[in-house]
């Protein structure tokens, strides 16, 4: 029989089993609600970081205080007597029979049979039961009411993003490990030194305009490990600058490019777009126009010109090249005014007068002026801006008027003759250490015979200048010339045919200068105008004898339209657009960076199609516009239609 | 109509006009030696003119420096791009001299770098050939000018690229060899002479007609 | 259990003067209502009748036609439909009423703004693509050409000429809209283009149409004569036939040792592109439109502007017309462009003798410009095999299939009215008017106690 003592302490035992385990589910309930609450808050507005942190403990503080109520209020199933008690205020009936009977030292069994009896009447299981069935029932009634709110409300998104923000607050470095490090990117640019401008500051760029040379540092939240840079064929680790973020330096190349950044699976482009420095522009003002002086100028000239750059100038200076000479043999002096430091100005006006007396001028002269400017860069070297040349020449007396007939033909034949014999002689005087004897003796002698050949032609066009048609004759201005180089001729042959050729060379020099003096006195020639001589084409047609070769013609190349090859990248974007968009604005942004360089004006309206992909609106429109701005427009066809295709 | 006419370019900073006799003569040696319709007396035309794109061949010669204006500079860019063709020739034959430092100058300002015709270009073999490139002439022969014998034309090869150079098209060619002193005689020269040394303008003349 | 008369008498008699009134206008508006519903039962029913019967059209507009149709073709069945149209039918609608009178319905429509519209797409022959995009609608109407990417020209038809263009990059359909009509055409072909042939002598003229053909990006054979023993050659002239060659272009008489092939070559189907010149040639002459040409008219030099690039240039006017020859082209009263059929093949002469100067002396775009004129030339005139392309579904003639389909329009005002207003329209009317009568005679009798 079981004792009213063994009655109790089951009954305890089972009591502390059933406030252990609503504690629990209680517990449970109250971390349920806790989510629940804060899921519906977050429906109506947006929950602040910090709620999220605090969404986890207070969770587990709600479980464990609830609990801790259940386990409080349940404190009672320590003691056998207030389990006793318990029962006997269920059962009054018992009138403190049980509470009586489990104290030995009151009432022993052996001398309180009837109370033990009475004790062991009591309905005990059946009321634990069924305060456990109440007990739990509530529990898991509240449990589950909490999950199917819960479970409405689905909030994993919530508890995941909880997570994650409390471990970001609490986990020093768990931040950057779970975080896109690309999502804050910012850019120091600093352009060279010698175009003393500004640095700059940009907050997450898509695309930097700076000049070439100029250093570029992006940066961005989170340790360096892993972040990459790739730029053209190379590829950058990021460096980690000790306050937790990275950073990597490039430098503006002088082509646009791409560069991308890569955080694991996370992607980034910026575009680069170099400016150029331009070179200095220099505008000539004085003197304002060529110029042909009939007379030696005399006295100052004032050269002025206006000067800009772009970034800054650095210095100019005027260049002076003056030539002199004729025929074949001209000698050029180059000479350079002050060198003007502007000291970085952007526009400028450098005037200096120069001493026309010091420049050596004669009739013949040429002298060309021109301003020459440099700027200061020192990354491309500096650039060199030119104005316009002035020419100023001054006349020879022949530039005028003198108009007189062509020369009879064997003039010209003869002055080709003694300048070829001319050039030869100088050869064999040159080379005379070198030859034996007995050759050069020979040459000599042969150039001789060949001055000589010179001399009777001469001789011949004398007699038939001279002749006056009945038997007598009369001198004229170039057969006058003629006899004057016929007899320098004899002496030049004579002094040949003794190997002399060195002694003969004066003469052979002044030979030639009487010819070409005959053939240019006989030019048409007015500054400028040169009349043509006229061939007898049908005479001489097909009258050559050396045979032609046969050669095969190489076929062009077919011209390539590159802003066709635009449009057709930029379709197969806009095909993509509709699936990933914002593998469509990765495309699109190397087409720009292909634009930037074969169509400036499409680059532009490329970066609105960018921005808005990559803010999720479509931009069909916007690509179209720049797909038609490509194409070549369509051409009006006129004519009956069956031979339509004429423009 | 389509006739060749012979043009020689009018610049402002130099004296174009040295070689009067060398269109002569080179109309003569085209003549001899082709059925091309010729125009029988050559014409000097300003750089700076519209003028200048009636005439797809023109010979630019001269001793003195050579600086271009803007409107010399722009004429000549469109001109040698819509498939004109320009030589370039050295009437000093002196790579130290100044018409070959400025002109170089000024062309490759406009076009870029001059690079090296190879010896075995289809302009060497477009009718007469000419195996070892371009034929020597007598100043460099005499040792004249800078006294050198320059073995290479240069040019601003234009066009989509063949990817060999051999078969690239020359829009300009230049030459340090004073092919404008070697021609600069009167046609009925040659009659006298044994070899012919216009042959190879007209080499650039039918390059010019037919590339 | 009193009467409904003793409910009343108590109710009425009940009340003082005023709510007696009140209460005696109450039942008035009751007996209204049901006298209401009652009529509107009897005009139902009189509506069922006559819409059975015949004579009974339903209507439709371009808007609500879509829905019309699903009722017509899923609950109402009617023997008579008419749609007014103020814009061309989708094909799928013009489809769906064929298939109605295929089912029995009789199918009458109205559009007086649908202007008849047709519109062809063929490929060029020009290796850089394209179309030939001809357009067939009333004069002074406007016609807005469309592709997929947007609108790519609009115009307005002058005369009976319509409207034609060149569009060089077409893409898969080209729609025309003309006022409410929009026709769609595809490219239904495309073309596989042999090579060209050019003839002639050496100079600036041959030099330049070569050069431009090929950046245009045809492939050339050629043979330029220099002189008697030297010709210049590209690739191998072997046979002048269709199968090598989709033109030949011959710029002088240089050609003429070619003539009995090119003959052969044109009559084949070939095309042949001529040069005045050439016609000094007599065999030449032969196959010319004009067996003749005028004294050269030479140009004064002036650069070719970009609105009329061809008045710059000299002239050999193209005379002694055959006469099947088409006059393309006029300067004044010289002709200077002409074209004829020659066998199976076709032929265009050109009088322009020098349109490298457009090309040298023209403006910015002059370059393209005689490309694309030179090209259009050659097109004009090409052989080329075609090759079919798999299109999509297109309307190139919407009104007259419209008319094959459903007969020609009918004036509005003549179709037979079975109503003002659509019958969906007025059911619902009708059955909303009983229920809120019904509704509210209840309401007022309930609410002062009866039954």
């Amino acid at each position: 029989m079981t004792t009213a003592l063994e009655l109790v302490r089951r009954a305890r035992r089972r009591l502390a089993a059933v406030v252990a385990l609503s504690a629990l589910l209680w517990g449970v309930s109250a971390a349920l609600a806790v989510v629940a609450a804060a899921a519906l808050v977050r429906l109506v507005v947006p929950l602040p970081a910090a709620v999220y942190a605090a969404l986890w403990p207070l969770a587990g503080l709600a479980a464990l205080a609830s609990a801790g109520v259940v386990v409080w209020r349940g404190r009672g199933v320590r003691s056998l007597e207030r389990v006793a008690l318990w029962i006997e205020e269920r059962q009054p009936e018992l009138r403190f029979a049980l509470v009586t009977a489990i104290d030995p030292r009151v009432a022993p069994a052996h001398s309180h049979a009837a109370l033990h009896a009475e004790a062991q009447r009591a309905d005990v299981s059946g009321l634990v039961g069924r305060a456990t069935r109440r007990a739990l029932g509530r529990a898991l009634g509240a449990v589950a009411a909490f999950v199917v709110v819960v479970s409405v409300l689905q909030p994993q998104a919530l508890l995941r993003a909880a997570g994650e923000e409390l471990v970001r607050r609490t986990v020093p470095d768990a931040e950057a490990a779970l975080a896109n490090r690309l999502v804050h990117l910012t850019a120091r640019v600093v352009p060279p030194s010698y175009s003393r401008l500004p640095e700059a500051e940009l907050e997450n760029p898509d695309g930097i305009s700076a000049l070439i040379g100029s250093r570029i540092t992006f940066a961005g939240s989170g340790p360096a490990d892993g972040v990459v840079a790739v730029l053209g064929g190379d590829t950058l680790a990021a460096a980690s600058d000790g306050r937790s973020r990275w950073g990597v330096e490039v430098t503006m190349p002088d082509a646009p490019t791409v560069v991308a950044f890569h955080d694991r699976e996370y992607r980034r482009l910026v575009v680069l777009e170099p400016r150029a420095d331009s070179v200095p522009v220099v505008r000539l003002r004085l003197p304002a126009r060529d110029t042909t002086y009939q007379t030696v100028p005399r006295g100052r000239l004032v050269v002025e010109a206006e000067l800009a750059d772009d970034i800054g100038l650095d210095y100019g200076v005027v260049e002076y090249m003056v030539t002199k000479g004729g025929q074949e043999s001209f000698e050029t002096k180059l000479s350079y005014g002050p060198r003007v430091a502007f000291g970085n100005a952007r526009t400028a006006v450098l005037r200096e007068a120069v001493d026309l007396d010091t420049m050596g001028l004669g009739p013949g002269t040429v002298l060309h002026i021109r301003v020459v400017a440099f700027d200061g860069n020192d990354v491309t070297g500096p650039g060199k801006g030119v104005s316009e040349t002035r020419t100023l020449r001054i006349a020879e007396p022949e530039d005028s008027v003198s108009i007189n007939p062509a020369p009879p033909l064997p003039i010209d034949s003869m002055w080709m003759s003694q300048r070829r014999l001319n050039m030869k002689t100088d050869t064999l005087i040159r080379n005379k250490p070198r030859l034996d004897v007995k050759t050069f003796v020979n040459t000599s002698s042969a150039y001789g015979n060949a001055q000589d050949e010179i001399r009777q032609r001469a001789i011949a066009v004398i007699r038939l200048l001279e002749d006056d048609g009945v038997g007598g004759s009369f001198e004229t201005q170039v057969s006058r010339l003629l006899r004057e180089a016929v007899d320098l001729m004899y002496e030049a042959r004579v002094l040949l045919g003794i190997a002399k050729p060195d002694s003969a060379m004066p003469y052979m020099v002044r030979v030639l200068e009487i010819l070409d003096e005959i053939r240019l006195a006989n030019r048409y020639y007015l500054r400028g105008v040169v009349l043509p001589e006229v061939v007898n084409v049908e005479r001489v047609r097909l009258t050559g004898e050396d045979p032609a070769g046969k050669e095969v013609r190489e076929p062009r190349r077919v011209l390539e339209d590159v802003r066709l090859r635009l449009a057709a990248r930029i379709e197969r974007a806009a095909a993509l657009a509709r699936s990933d968009p914002q593998a469509a604005a990765d495309s699109l942004v190397y087409v720009r960076v292909a634009a930037l360089v074969e169509a400036p004006g499409v680059a532009e309206a490329l970066e609105g199609a960018i921005e808005q992909l990559r803010r999720g609106v479509a931009a069909d429109s916007a690509l179209a516009r720049v797909r038609r701005a490509l194409e070549p427009a369509p051409v009006r066809l006129r004519g009956p239609v069956e031979w339509g295709g004429i423009p | 109509m389509s006739r060749f006419v012979f043009a020689t370019a009018e610049y402002a900073s130099g004296d174009w006009e040295s070689a009067p006799a060398l269109p002569a003569n080179l109309i003569d040696s085209v003549a001899r030696y082709t059925s091309i319709e010729v125009a029988p007396a050559g014409v000097s035309v300003r750089l700076d003119s519209d003028e200048l794109f009636n005439y797809p061949f023109v010979w630019l010669t001269g001793h003195l420096p050579v600086r271009f204006t803007e409107a010399e500079r722009r004429n000549l860019k469109r001109y040698v791009e819509r498939g004109g063709f320009m030589m370039v020739d050295d009437h000093n034959h002196d790579i130290t001299g100044v018409f070959h430092q400025t002109a170089t100058e000024e062309i490759e300002r406009l076009f870029g770098k001059l690079e090296q015709v190879p010896n075995d270009h289809e302009i060497y073999r477009c009718f007469f050939t000419f195996e070892n490139g371009p034929p020597h002439t007598n100043h460099e022969l005499n040792g004249w000018g800078d006294d050198l014998l320059h073995p290479h034309l240069y040019a601003i090869f234009v066009g989509p690229s063949t990817g060999d150079r051999r078969r690239d098209r020359i829009g300009l060619l230049y030459s340090n060899k004073d092919y404008s002193s070697e021609w600069n005689f009167h046609p009925e020269t040659k009659r006298t002479m044994q070899q012919d040394p216009t042959k190879f303008g007209v080499n650039l003349i039918v390059y010019a007609l037919t590339r | 259990m009193r009467s409904r008369a003793e409910v009343r008498e108590s109710g009425v008699s009940g009340m003082g003067g005023g709510a007696r009134l009140g209460a005696r206008l109450r039942v008035a508006g009751e007996w209204a209502l049901r006298a209401l519903v009652l009529a509107l039962l009897v005009w139902s029913l009189a509506l069922a009748l006559s819409w059975g019967g015949k004579g009974a059209v339903e209507r439709a507009s371009t808007e609500t036609l879509s829905e019309a149709l699903v009722r017509w073709t899923t609950v109402a069945g009617p023997e008579r439909v008419h749609v007014a149209f103020d814009h061309a039918p989708s094909l799928v609608e013009r489809d769906w009423l064929a298939a109605l009178v295929g089912a029995g319905t009789q199918v009458s429509w109205s559009g007086p703004s649908l202007l008849p519209t047709a519109l062809s797409i063929e490929p060029r022959a020009d290796p850089a693509g394209g179309a030939e995009v001809s357009v067939a609608a009333p004069a002074g109407a406007v016609v807005v050409l469309r592709d997929t990417v947007g609108e790519l020209d609009s115009a307005r038809v002058e005369a009976a000429s319509g409207v034609r263009a060149y569009i060089p990059r077409p893409k898969v359909t080209l729609d025309a809209a003309v006022g409410g009509v929009v026709a769609r055409a595809a490219l239904a072909d495309s073309l596989k283009l042999g090579r060209l042939l050019v003839l002639g002598a050496a100079g600036w003229e041959t030099k330049f149409v070569i050069a431009a053909l090929e950046e245009r990006g045809w492939r050339v054979d050629a043979e330029v004569r220099v002189s008697p023993q030297t010709t210049v050659r590209q690739g191998s002239v072997t046979a002048i036939d269709t199968s090598r060659y989709s033109a030949v272009l011959v710029l002088d008489t240089t050609a003429a040792a070619h003539a009995d092939r090119i003959a052969r070559y044109v009559r084949s189907g070939g095309g042949l592109v001529l040069w005045s010149p050439a016609v000094d040639a007599p065999r030449l002459a032969a196959l010319a439109p004009g067996r003749r040409r005028g004294e050269v008219m030479e140009d004064d030099g002036r650069p070719p502007s970009d609105s009329a690039p061809r008045e710059a240039l000299s002239i050999a006017p193209i005379t002694g017309l055959v006469p099947d020859a088409v006059v393309l082209e006029r300067r004044g009263e010289h002709v200077t462009l002409a074209a004829r059929r020659l066998g199976a093949g076709r032929v265009v002469e050109t009088g322009y003798v020098n349109t490298w100067r457009w090309r040298m002396a023209g403006g910015e775009d002059a370059p393209e410009q005689h490309r694309t004129w030179l090209a259009g030339l050659v097109s004009s005139v090409a052989y080329a095999g075609r090759v079919g392309l798999a299109v999509p579904p297109t309307n190139p003639a919407p009104l007259a299939t419209l008319i094959d389909r459903l007969g020609p329009a009918v004036v509005a005002e003549e179709v037979e009215a079975g109503g003002g207003l659509d019958r969906a329209v007025l059911a619902r009317w009708l059955f909303a008017s009983l229920c809120l009568a019904l509704l509210a005679e209840w309401a007022s009798r309930r609410t002062r106690g009866a039954r």
